[in-house]
């Protein structure tokens, strides 16, 4: 059967080289970390895609769409969609690899797309993908801005367990 | 002898000559602490510990040392003067002090000098050691100075009791007499035997009598030793085990508070680990990043489901425009308000029947009569979907207007979607709960928290309250029960070795009777008698000696318990015991104690009391000595009645004054500071009945960083 | 003093008993002690006079004295 989804998901989608130091190496544990934030597990993203995702969702709720600026260095972490998630391994942690679909259910919401071209076969595939993909990558880029602000006026905040939490309860006052 | 003048010279906080002029009776020092009144007190011990070697140059006033000029030199000393037995001796332990310039400066070594004063007043030197041994000897200044409460309880070690008895008691006349009188009796046994055995025809059995009872003795006075040992270290474990007992109610209650407290730990231990702040974890792990996502799904979900129909609509006027020229295809009836019909296979087969068959629309409820549109319309549904079962026979190749069905994956999806989506609405009321059970374990750590900082307050109390630490505490009551099996066992000891010593007497008796008897027969009858006599006589300077320190004893006793009374004019109604113990090698021992009207020990008496039962001792046997017109010697206290409070004091003091014996007594009672910060004598002190009192205070101003400036001024009061 | 020390050693049940001697027949001074024709009375009285007139007399001194005043005495 045609799955657009499992399409979706072998991809790998990217993000703004700049934001590899300024949010993800302070805000997961992407690239090492420090011992403090070794020891504070479950105040930070263990993965630099979990961080990923949440900041996707983050530019989604709050509707912070900015696209990747065409000459911006792009970087990923070469785990391509359909391996978030996985459990494989990680003794404390529980399998959520059923995020996939609500990101791609997501997309497919505020994609502009035309089904039924699609299914006349009129448009490709590919080119459905690909829009995805882009959709994904700019509430992701808009979320991350978000951060990287909100870290350079409150890094303290941080610090908090519930920080993280909190922000995303927070998205909802915005609609 | 008493002491009629203390001076003092430049020694410590007394700068310059600072004197005292005392008389019979009761000497009152008056002093702050800090203000000089110890120090009159080391001065003394100075004077009198000739042994110990003084590091002179510590004991310099430092005013006097600053105020010297460079080559200046001056004299540091102490000096007593005495009255002895119609003389007036005086005693002086001195050194001199160079200054050579700001910083330095040079000290000889301190001697004792001694000058001896008759009444007619002729002077001559004196060796100060001895001339000081003289006036006050050793033995008696042990017992005649005392520093602090906790060391009157010298007393409570028998020896020094024992020391002290004899030294003022009668009872050291008749010492001499016992002695004497058991060495005259040996010696007449000695002639008995040397007689005997030239004498007897038993020579060798007198003989082999004789060596018997050497040894006989000898195992006697072994078995006495071991004996006495026994004693004493049963004595000893009895006394731990008496002090143990005070602990060993606090070593219960700190083993059960510790228990109490490894429980509370542990639960809190517990209690935390149960806190869980993995909120950023749980944002994936728990999906708790979807809280919001209802909406979105709705959009997906209306999206899909709006493209369905589409899907569907374009297809059936496709279709529509197909069955024109078909004619196979058996239209789908068109839906009175004209949106898109169901899909072929919706409601199934069985379900349409059913309806059919009961001529019921199941779904809204209608009648759908035989015959009727509704009715109609469902046999035509039945009818395509039976139609599109069969294979098709001869179908042209058709147009197919959709080639791809994507769709189909993501209706399903969304279907399957619409039903996680209701778990995502208890994500909020998730989180808060989860909040508030963080909150509760956080607020039940806290008083976990609590419970254990207020039983670690208490242990805390107990600690202090016992002078032990927590180890020795625990300690306590592991060994408390290892000395009460200690002294089970001694006590079996005891038996087995009483018996063993009784046999030995008895056959050392025995053998005695027997060499006796063979004396009887051959010695000289003189001797005999002699010896005979001789025993009489030492039994009754014996017997009589041993009366005699039963009857100081006795009035000791008597004569405490009545100074005790006066002292303790408020409750303790008990009294003062003197036991007297003899071991099996014949050492006196005396114990003194406290016990309750109806005899029983009184455990643990306060300070206060032990300090009135140890000074109602002290003065009961310079009293009796007194009495006897024995030598009188001072007595010199420092702060004896700390423990006592001011009107505990005031009685004691008037008390005191009472006998005519010399004392000495250094207290910081009765001083008060105004409001300037002066210090006065209250006005208290002029009922106290005393002979002599004085005032030691720093002269003001004064600054306890600078040494310079300390200066005790004495006054009269 | 010597008298009190005399008085407390013949106070003893000893001479009543063994000696049968009245409590009211005993001297109460040294010199009538000396006197006396009971030996154990007269050799105490003799101790006590020896002693009290010179208390560092040697042992043996006191024993040669002892000798003397019961050979006197004739027990």
């Amino acid at each position: 059967m045609q799955n657009l989804f499992e399409t979706f998901r072998t991809k790998i989608p990217n993000f703004n080289a700049d934001y590899k130091v300024d949010v993800f190496e302070k805000l997961s544990l992407y690239g090492g970390g420090s011992d403090e934030k070794r020891d504070s597990r479950g105040k930070y993203f263990e993965t630099g895609y979990e961080l990923y995702i949440y900041a996707f969702f983050l530019g989604l709720y709050r509707n912070e769409f900015v696209s990747l600026p065409e000459k911006a260095k792009k970087e990923n972490f070469r785990v391509p969609i359909k391996d978030w998630g996985n459990k494989s391994g990680k003794l404390l942690r529980k399998d959520f690899s059923q995020i996939q679909e609500y990101i791609f259910s997501a997309l497919m919401a505020k994609t502009e797309i035309d089904l039924i071209a699609l299914e006349k076969g009129e448009i490709e595939e590919e080119i459905v993908i690909k829009n995805l993909i882009h959709q994904f990558e700019s509430f992701t880029n808009g979320g991350l801005i978000f951060l990287k602000n909100k870290y350079e006026e409150h890094p303290a905040y941080f610090m908090r367990a519930a920080y993280l939490l909190d922000l995303i309860q927070e998205s909802n006052k915005l609609d | 002898m008493i002491i009629k003048k203390v001076t003092i010279e430049n020694f410590l906080c007394y700068y310059g000559i600072k004197e005292f002029q005392f008389s019979k009776g009761l000497n009152i020092i008056l002093g702050e602490n800090g203000e000089g009144k110890t120090k009159f007190f080391d001065a003394i011990e100075w004077l009198l510990n000739t042994s110990n070697t003084s590091n002179e140059s510590a004991l310099i006033s430092q005013k006097a040392l600053s105020e010297a000029s460079a080559g200046e030199s001056f004299q540091v000393s102490v000096k007593l003067t005495c009255e002895h037995e119609d003389e007036t001796v005086y005693i002086t332990r001195q050194f001199r002090v160079s200054k050579l310039n700001v910083e330095k400066s040079e000290t000889t070594k301190a001697i004792l000098d001694g000058i001896k004063e008759s009444r007619t007043g002729e002077r001559d030197i004196v060796d100060g050691k001895q001339w000081l041994d003289i006036v006050f000897p050793p033995e008696i200044r042990r017992y005649s100075m005392f520093k602090g409460e906790s060391s009157l309880n010298i007393l409570k070690q028998d020896a020094s009791l024992l020391n002290l008895i004899n030294l003022f008691s009668d009872a050291r006349s008749y010492d001499k007499y016992a002695s004497k009188i058991e060495f005259l009796r040996e010696e007449a046994e000695k002639e008995v035997s040397e007689n005997t055995r030239i004498n007897t025809k038993k020579k060798s059995e007198f003989e082999n009598l004789e060596k018997q009872i050497t040894l006989a003795q000898l195992k006697k006075s072994q078995l006495e030793e071991q004996l006495d040992r026994l004693e004493q270290n049963t004595n000893t474990t009895i006394d731990l085990v008496k002090e143990a007992e005070k602990f060993v109610v606090n070593a219960n209650a700190l083993e059960s508070i510790n228990k109490r407290i490894d429980i509370l730990v542990d639960r809190k231990q517990k209690n935390d680990a149960k806190i869980d702040e993995n909120y950023t974890t749980s944002l994936l792990d728990d999906f708790w990043i979807l809280m919001h996502f209802e909406s979105i799904h709705n959009e997906f979900s209306k999206k899909i489901q709006a493209a369905e129909i589409a899907k569907r609509q374009i297809q059936q006027e496709f279709d529509i425009s197909k069955g024109e020229t078909k004619g196979r295809r058996i239209l789908q009836a068109k839906l009175i308000n004209n949106s898109s019909p169901l899909p072929i296979g919706v409601p199934n087969k069985a379900t349409m029947e059913e309806m059919l068959n009961d001529e019921i629309c199941k779904v809204c409820n209608r009648e759908a009569k035989v015959g009727t549109e509704a009715y109609q319309y469902m046999e035509n549904n039945l009818k395509q979907f039976l139609i599109s079962l069969e294979p098709e026979k001869n179908v042209e190749e058709d147009e197919v207007l959709f080639k791809n069905n994507y769709l189909r994956s993501l209706v399903n999806m969304s279907t399957n979607h619409d039903t996680s989506i209701l778990r995502f609405r208890s994500i909020i009321s998730e989180i808060k709960e989860k909040f508030e059970f963080n909150k509760s374990r956080d607020e039940d750590s806290n008083r976990f928290k609590d419970q254990i900082d207020n039983e670690k307050l208490e242990r805390t109390k107990i600690l202090g309250n016992s002078s032990l630490g927590e180890e020795r505490l625990l300690d306590v009551i592991k060994n408390y029960n290892q000395w009460q099996t200690d002294i089970i066992n001694a006590n079996r000891s005891k038996v087995t070795l009483d018996y063993q010593y009784k046999e030995a007497s008895e056959s050392l008796e025995s053998k005695i009777e027997q060499r006796d008897k063979i004396g009887e027969q051959s010695a000289n009858s003189y001797l005999i008698k002699k010896r005979d006599l001789l025993k009489d006589i030492e039994k009754i300077f014996k017997e009589t000696k041993e009366r005699k320190f039963d009857e100081f004893l006795k009035k000791l006793e008597d004569k405490s318990n009545e100074i005790l009374a006066k002292i303790n004019v408020d409750a303790f109604l008990g009294k003062i015991i003197f036991i007297k113990k003899r071991s099996a090698s014949n050492h006196t021992g005396i114990n003194v104690e406290l016990v309750q009207s109806d005899g029983t020990p009184f455990i643990s008496p306060n300070q206060s009391l032990e300090t009135s039962m140890h000074i109602a001792v002290l003065f009961a046997i310079s009293d009796l000595a007194a009495g006897k017109k024995l030598e009188e010697y001072p007595l010199i206290f420092d702060a004896p009645t700390s423990s006592f409070g001011e009107s505990k004091t005031s009685t004691f003091l008037n008390l005191l004054h009472n006998n005519t014996n010399q004392k000495i007594l250094l207290l910081k009672d009765f001083i008060i500071k105004n409001d300037d910060n002066k210090l006065s004598i209250k006005k208290e002190f002029d009922s106290v009945k005393r002979n002599k009192a004085f005032w030691v205070r720093l002269e003001r101003p004064f600054d306890n960083g600078k040494l310079s400036t300390i200066n005790t001024l004495v006054s009269e009061i | 003093m010597s008298n009190e020390l005399l008085n407390s050693f013949l106070d003893h049940e000893l001479l009543q008993d063994k000696y049968k001697i009245l409590k009211k027949d005993l001297p109460n001074n040294l010199k009538d002690g000396l006197k006396s024709e009971n030996a154990v009375i007269n050799s105490i009285a003799m101790i006590v006079q020896t002693i009290q007139s010179d208390s560092n007399i040697t042992d043996k001194a006191l024993k040669t004295k002892l000798s003397q005043h019961l050979n006197e005495y004739s027990l």
